[in-house]
């Protein structure tokens, strides 16, 4: 055997290049694709998404009505439309988070974590090649359920806009909730708890805001009736504050803000700006809330990645 | 030539428990270095603080000029690791396991394809290689890992306890593999409990007790710095009683007994408690030769590795 020099890693690389080159992305798609979960994943995720589309359309089929008219066929594509996406979105939150939560913890467990430390690997490259291969599997997990999702084009109804809002929201979904799962793997040293620990975050995420959402909007009304007899605040700046509080609320929750950005859709017929009218006629306008979703996710997933990476960094003391 | 391996005043502590303390070795390279010491002394601490996965509370160690404690990616570059025991991932073929690995050290396509060969060939497993990782025995395991500490050619090996859980046959391989390895130029550096194994291939040893390095060299100068009284055995044909009197008055000789063998010859056997240096040894066996003492056997009862390390590390069982 002659003498190897080790390869300095290069600096510069694009990213189709640098995925390539990932050894952790390219061993954890190979062994996600050889398994029987990734098959069962899709399959259930079909089934899912073709039961729920076919029970609307054959709810709608059911309607003589329903093909006289283009308008009535619009509705029903944009229903079908928002089902389909609605339903990836939930399946999407889950799956994300449950197939990065063993990235690291499970390298633990194995006792193959150490090998890796001892290789020239940046923990940078490892908790990024686990990522990528956790992003990668749920975005395949999303195109197989454009065929099912295209269904409502033979309707109409649904615009190219509304296409690329939702392909950024469930793009971004992934994203986030991948790096949720990554951190509590990198954090915690056993999968089970790190689970646990995700699934409570992400039910929170989905479920718990918008009923937080719901008590807080309900104190608020309350701190607006009063005015500033209370608080210090005249009446305009606590209704001011109420919206902005609630605009956060609704916008950090993947279902409040989905269903927020569905209505504004429907209603406003704008994508970028939903405008709210306080008591006294002045009309105030804030980002979108899919808008304000995508950057606060985006945040907040560049934070759990670099968390990550500093506890796989960890020496042991 | 500074020495591949150096630790200076190493130390680790587990809340009150200290598991190395102020630890000293040196390791030349191209040695087989054996790291000998009881369950808790302190060795895997102190080989997981050269693989750069622990850090310690003090001193510090070298690798190949390299810092374990400030230059970790350049240790990490020169070094093999083998754990005690190590996993193995499920789903991947011999073959894809080197390649991650090579992979893992930066290798290019080419190189891997052509190291996964040579590494399979020297580790004996060019038939396996399209076998899935976990279908294979925990020898052909041990010896699928030794092959990933060498992917990316390194000049030290640390090994934690490589034939431990081995048949004697996949024992005997790993030993041989070892020797190899040591022919082809690189430092093996490994723990064990397997006193024979060190004895048969070992070029120095190190005993480590409670964390304590106490005693360093070769089987032949620690078998030497142990010996208080030298044991030698004389058989003699007749004039028994003359050659008794003849080593008694020798200087260094602390006592001599003689047994009657219980066999048809009838001879007597010398039991000599004896102090001195091989060449007084010498004289000793002249001055009977030139005294005409009818001798069939002379010899000197030699210590072997496990009364040695008994002897070292007593302490720690009082």
């Amino acid at each position: 055997m002659s003498a190897i020099p080790v390869q300095p890693t290069p600096i510069r690389r694009t990213f189709g290049e640098w995925l390539r080159r990932n050894p952790i992305t390219l061993k954890e798609m190979r062994s996600r694709m050889r398994g029987r979960r990734a098959f069962a994943v899709l399959t259930v995720n079909a089934l899912l998404l073709g039961g729920l589309v076919s029970l609307i359309y054959m709810t709608y089929a059911a309607n003589t009505q329903t093909f006289n008219s283009p308008s009535n066929l619009q509705s029903l594509g944009k229903l079908i439309f928002a089902t389909a996406v609605g339903m990836q979105l939930l399946i999407t939150c889950f799956t994300s988070s449950s197939s990065a939560v063993g990235a690291i913890s499970s390298e633990r467990e194995r006792q193959t974590f150490e090998l890796l430390r001892t290789t020239l690997l940046p923990a940078r490259s490892l908790v990024l090649g686990k990522l990528a291969a956790a992003v990668l599997f749920n975005l395949l997990v999303i195109l197989s359920a454009i065929p099912i999702a295209s269904l409502s084009f033979f309707f109409g109804g649904v615009t190219l806009e509304e296409i690329a809002i939702a392909s950024v929201f469930l793009i971004v979904t992934a994203l986030a909730f991948s790096s949720i799962g990554l951190f509590f793997s990198s954090l915690l040293r056993r999968t089970s708890q790190a689970t646990a620990v995700s699934t409570v975050v992400t039910l929170i995420l989905l479920f718990g805001i918008p009923v937080f959402m719901l008590i807080i909007q309900g104190l608020l009304s309350t701190m607006t009736y009063y005015g500033g007899s209370r608080t210090g605040m005249t009446s305009v700046e606590a209704e001011l504050t109420r919206n902005f509080v609630i605009w956060l609320l609704i916008s950090i929750s993947p279902i409040s803000a989905g269903v927020a950005t569905l209505a504004l859709l429907l209603e406003n017929k704008t994508a970028l700006s939903m405008t709210l009218t306080l008591s006294n006629g002045t009309s105030v306008s804030y980002p979108a809330p899919w808008i304000a979703y995508t950057v606060v996710y985006l945040l907040l997933s560049v934070l759990l990645i670099a968390l990550s990476v500093r506890a796989v960094k960890r020496v042991d003391k | 030539m500074p020495p591949i391996i150096e630790i200076k005043d190493l130390s680790k502590k587990y809340g009150k428990r200290t598991a190395v303390n102020q630890l000293n070795l040196a390791v030349e390279a191209g040695e087989i270095f054996g790291f000998v010491g009881p369950n808790g002394a302190g060795k895997t601490t102190t080989l997981r603080i050269l693989a750069t996965l622990l850090r310690a509370n003090g001193g510090e160690a070298f690798i190949a000029g390299h810092s374990v404690r400030k230059a970790p990616r350049g240790v990490r570059g020169v070094i093999g690791y083998m754990p005690d025991s190590f996993g193995i991932y499920h789903d991947m073929r011999v073959w894809e396991y080197l390649d991650f690995f090579g992979a893992c050290y930066h290798l290019r396509e080419g190189e891997r394809k052509r190291l996964v060969n040579d590494l399979l060939e020297l580790v004996d497993m060019t038939p396996r290689r399209d076998e899935m990782v976990d279908k294979l025995s925990r020898g052909m395991q041990q010896r699928l890992g030794l092959a990933r500490t060498l992917i990316h050619d390194p000049q030290v090996l640390i090994l934690d306890e490589p034939a431990s859980g081995l048949d004697p046959r996949a024992r005997v391989e790993i030993r041989e593999l070892l020797v190899e390895l040591a022919r082809m130029g690189k430092t093996v550096f490994f723990s064990t409990h397997i006193l024979a194994d060190v004895a048969e291939i070992c070029t120095r040893v190190g005993i480590i007790e409670a964390g304590r390095i106490v005693a360093t060299g070769t089987l032949d100068e620690l078998q030497r710095g142990l010996a208080t009284q030298r044991a030698v055995h004389i058989s003699v044909l007749d004039r028994a009683t003359e050659a008794q009197e003849f080593l008694s008055a020798l200087p260094g000789v602390g006592g001599v007994e003689a047994h009657v063998e219980q066999n048809q010859q009838q001879r007597t056997r010398l039991e000599v408690k004896f102090t001195g240096d091989d060449a007084a040894l010498s004289a000793m066996l002249s001055g009977l030769t030139a005294r005409s003492i009818p001798i069939v056997h002379f010899s000197e009862d030699s210590q072997n590795l496990e009364d040695i390390f008994m002897q070292l590390t007593k302490s720690s069982l009082d």
